[in-house]
C-alpha cells in the first residue's frame, strides 16, 4: 500500500507497537490492535490525506525518540511490552501537561480508530443507531 | 423572487447574487434572521459553508460525520491550561445538525446582568419571553418523554432524587420521529431532531430566500462606513475545495458564522474592531464527562443522550447534563491504558456518564492563526477551576448514590474513586488545570453587545458600532457565559436582531 511504503517498515514498527500497548491483542474478551490489523486500517483511511501520513510519520518518530528527553538512553521500539507499557502509563498520569495530553491524543487517536470497527462493537454489543423505542419494547415482551 | 436551495455540485460557474439581506451561516442565528427577514417580506440570501446533510444521505462511518459535518474534521481545539476540545458543526443548519438539541430560555438572573452591568436595552425577562415563546413553537421544543430517555440518563435523576437535588428532563427541539437512537450528535438519522435545516431553512425558502451551500464567505463589502456585500468562494463538497466564486450585493449584512468564525472573519478582513474587543472575551462553557461504572447494564447508548439535567447548583454556575457518547469516544477519555482499559470498554454495556459544565468567567481570545484557521488561547482561571472540582465531585455524589461501583472523574492523579470519602478528597484538594480533562461545545461572547462602543463590538440589538448594516446574530454578542445550552437564545437574540432590521433598516421610510 502506498502510504505503508512512504512511512517504511520502521515507522510502521513504532506505530503497531504503540497500538499494541493501548489496546493490546490476544485476551479472553475481545481482539486488540494486532488481531484487526489497526494501523493498516488507520494509514488507509490517512492514505487519502498526503499531509496526515507525513504528519503520521512525525508523531511516531516523536514517540520513538521521547524515552531519550527522559534519559532512558533507548528507543521507544528497544523497550520490552512491559516497558513500553510503564512508559506510556508514567506519562498518561504525569502532572506534567505536555506529556499527559501527547499520550492522552495518541490514545485517543488509536481507540478513535479501534472502537470504529463493526467487529469491536459485536464484542462489546453496541448497537448503533438502535431506536430506543424498539428496544425498550422487545424487553417488555 | 423565488426561493430555492442551491448545492455546491449544482453551481458552475461565478455566482452574483443581489438581495436586500445576506446572511452568512445557517445555524441557530443565521436561519433563524434569514427566515424572519424573509417573512416580513425582505428577499433573503443565505450563505453556508457546509453541505446540506438529511436522514437519506448522511455518512454512514461515525468518522465521516466528523471529516464532513464538523470544522476541522471536530478537532478544534483551545490552547491554555488545559486545551479544551471544542467541536463546532460545518453544515447546513450549523452546529444545530450536531448538537444534542437541548433548547434553555436564557436564564433571567443572567437577562438582568446583562441590563445591570452592560445596560443593554431590551432584554428584560419579560422583553424576551415572546422571543423564546416564538422560538420554541418553531423547533418544536417539548421535554424528552421517559420513552426515549434512555437508562442512563434515568438512573443518574434517581441518585439525583435520592439527594434531593432539583431535577428533570431536558426540553428539546425533537419531534416524534425522534426514536431515542442515541447519536444526535452524529446528525439525526430519522431527522427526528429538529435542527435549522428542516424548519427555518425550509421556510424560508417557501418565502423566498435563496440558499447557496458550499459557499464560503471570504470578504466583506464595505463602502462610505456601510456594509454593501459579501465575496467568496464555492466549494467542491467532497474536497473542500474553492471551485468558483460568488458575491452577494445587499443592504444589511447579518454575520452568523459562530462565535469562532464571526470574529475570525472580521479579523481577516480588518473590521468592525476599533474597541479592539473582536475575538476577545471568549466564553466555552466548558464542561468534564463523569463516567460511571454499574454491576448492572446501563446501555447508555440507547435513549436520547442528553436528556435529563440536575440544576441544584445553578446558583454556583454550575449544571449537570446527560451525555452519553459512541464507544470510539468513550473509550478516548476514559482512564487506563492496556488492558485496564480495554477491560473497561468490554463493559460498555455497564457504563453510563453524564456532563458537568461551568458557566466559566474566564476570557480567551482567537487569533487568526496558519492557514485562515483559528488560534484560540483559552487559560482557565483558577475560579473556574475550582468550580470544575465541584462540579465533578457533585456528578460523583450522583453516580455513587445512584448505586455506582466506580466513578471515572477525568482528574489524572484520581483515574477512579469509590466513595463519598474520595469525593471529598476530591473537593478539597486545590486541583491545577492541567490535571483535568474538558470539552466544550458552546462557545460565546467573542464580539460582545454592550451599550457603548468603547467597549463592546455591536449595539444592543447586534449592529456593528462600526460598519452601518452589518449585524451579528449569534452566540459571540453575549456579553457573558449563559450557564445553559445557548440555541435557544441565539435563536430569540436572532428572531429580535430580525425584528429590528426590518423596522429600523427595511422598512419604507426607514433611516
Amino acid at each position: 500500500m502506498a502510504s505503508e511504503k512512504k512511512l517504511g517498515n520502521r515507522t510502521l514498527k513504532i506505530l503497531e507497537d504503540l497500538a499494541e500497548r493501548i489496546i493490546p491483542s490476544g485476551g479472553p474478551d475481545y481482539p486488540g490492535a494486532r488481531d484487526t490489523a489497526l494501523v493498516e486500517r488507520m494509514l488507509e483511511r490517512f492514505g487519502e490525506f498526503p499531509i496526515a501520513v507525513t504528519g503520521l510519520k512525525l508523531f511516531a518518530w516523536s514517540w520513538e525518540l521521547a524515552p531519550l528527553w527522559f534519559f532512558k538512553f533507548r528507543l521507544f521500539t528497544w523497550m520490552s511490552p512491559e516497558q513500553q507499557t510503564a512508559f506510556l502509563e508514567s506519562w498518561e498520569q504525569s502532572r506534567l501537561m505536555l506529556r499527559r495530553w501527547t499520550v492522552l491524543l495518541t490514545k485517543g487517536v488509536f481507540m478513535a480508530a479501534f472502537y470504529n470497527q463493526p467487529l469491536v462493537w459485536e464484542k462489546i454489543r453496541y448497537q448503533t443507531g438502535k431506536c430506543y423505542r424498539v428496544v425498550k419494547g422487545g424487553e417488555g415482551k | 423572487m423565488e426561493g430555492k436551495l442551491f448545492e455546491g455540485f449544482e453551481l458552475c460557474g461565478e455566482v452574483a447574487e443581489s438581495a436586500e439581506v445576506c446572511v452568512i451561516g445557517s445555524g441557530a442565528g443565521g436561519a433563524v434572521a434569514a427566515k424572519e427577514l424573509a417573512e416580513y417580506g425582505h428577499s433573503v440570501v443565505l450563505l453556508e459553508e457546509g453541505s446540506k446533510w438529511n436522514k437519506d444521505n448522511y455518512p454512514k462511518d461515525p468518522m465521516d460525520v466528523f471529516r464532513k459535518m464538523y470544522r476541522d474534521n471536530g478537532g478544534t481545539i483551545t490552547l491554555g491550561r488545559p486545551p479544551v476540545i471544542l467541536p463546532i458543526g460545518k453544515a447546513l443548519g450549523g452546529t444545530t445538525k450536531v448538537n444534542s438539541g437541548t433548547c434553555f430560555k436564557t436564564p433571567n438572573k443572567v437577562l438582568r446582568r446583562w441590563r445591570r452591568e452592560f445596560a443593554i436595552e431590551g432584554v428584560e425577562p419579560e422583553q424576551m419571553l415572546p422571543y423564546f415563546e416564538r422560538v420554541e413553537k418553531m423547533v418544536s421544543a417539548a421535554p424528552v418523554s421517559r420513552e426515549v430517555m434512555g437508562r442512563n440518563n434515568e438512573v443518574f435523576l434517581e441518585g439525583a432524587k435520592k439527594l434531593g437535588y432539583s431535577c428533570g428532563p431536558l426540553t428539546r427541539n425533537a419531534n416524534e420521529n425522534c426514536h431515542g437512537c442515541g447519536v444526535c450528535t452524529l446528525g439525526c438519522p430519522t431527522d427526528g431532531k429538529r435542527s435549522t435545516d428542516l424548519n427555518y431553512i425550509p421556510r424560508a425558502v417557501e418565502l423566498g430566500a435563496r440558499v447557496y451551500c458550499n459557499a464560503r464567505a471570504e470578504k466583506i463589502l464595505v463602502k462610505d462606513g456601510q456594509a454593501t456585500g459579501v465575496g467568496g468562494s464555492i466549494l467542491d463538497a467532497e474536497t473542500g475545495k474553492p471551485k468558483s466564486k460568488f458575491s452577494v450585493k445587499c443592504k444589511v449584512l447579518v454575520l452568523a458564522a459562530g462565535a469562532i468564525h464571526s470574529p475570525l472573519l472580521l479579523k481577516k478582513n480588518r473590521l468592525a474592531n476599533s474597541s479592539g474587543q473582536v475575538g476577545k472575551n471568549l466564553r466555552i462553557h466548558p464542561g468534564i464527562r463523569v463516567t460511571a461504572l454499574f454491576d448492572q447494564e446501563i446501555r447508555g447508548h440507547l435513549g436520547v443522550p442528553q436528556a435529563a439535567y440536575v440544576d441544584e447548583f445553578a446558583n454556583e454556575g454550575i449544571m449537570l447534563e446527560g451525555v452519553f457518547v459512541i464507544p470510539m469516544l468513550s473509550a478516548a477519555n476514559l482512564p487506563f491504558l492496556g488492558e485496564r482499559a480495554k477491560e473497561l470498554m468490554f463493559h460498555y454495556q455497564n457504563l453510563a456518564s453524564f456532563g458537568a459544565m461551568i458557566m466559566d468567567e474566564t476570557r480567551g481570545t482567537i487569533y487568526q492563526g496558519p492557514w485562515g484557521l483559528p488560534l484560540i488561547h483559552y487559560p482557565l482561571s483558577d475560579e473556574d477551576i475550582k468550580k470544575a472540582s465541584r462540579a465533578i465531585a457533585y456528578a460523583a455524589e450522583i453516580w455513587l448514590a445512584a448505586g455506582a461501583k466506580k466513578v471515572y472523574p477525568a482528574v489524572c492523579w484520581m483515574p477512579e474513586l469509590t466513595s463519598i470519602k474520595e469525593v471529598r478528597v476530591l473537593l478539597q484538594r486545590y486541583l491545577k488545570p492541567s490535571e483535568l480533562e474538558m470539552m466544550a461545545f458552546h462557545p460565546m461572547g467573542s464580539c460582545q453587545m454592550g451599550s457603548e462602543r468603547r467597549t463592546s463590538v455591536v449595539d444592543p440589538y447586534g449592529e456593528s458600532w462600526d460598519i452601518k448594516n452589518l449585524f451579528i446574530t449569534d452566540a459571540s454578542i453575549f456579553p457573558t457565559c449563559l450557564g445553559v445550552n445557548p440555541m435557544e437564545s441565539i435563536m430569540a437574540f436572532a428572531n429580535r436582531s430580525a425584528d429590528y432590521i426590518h423596522k429600523m433598516k427595511l422598512s419604507p421610510g426607514s433611516a
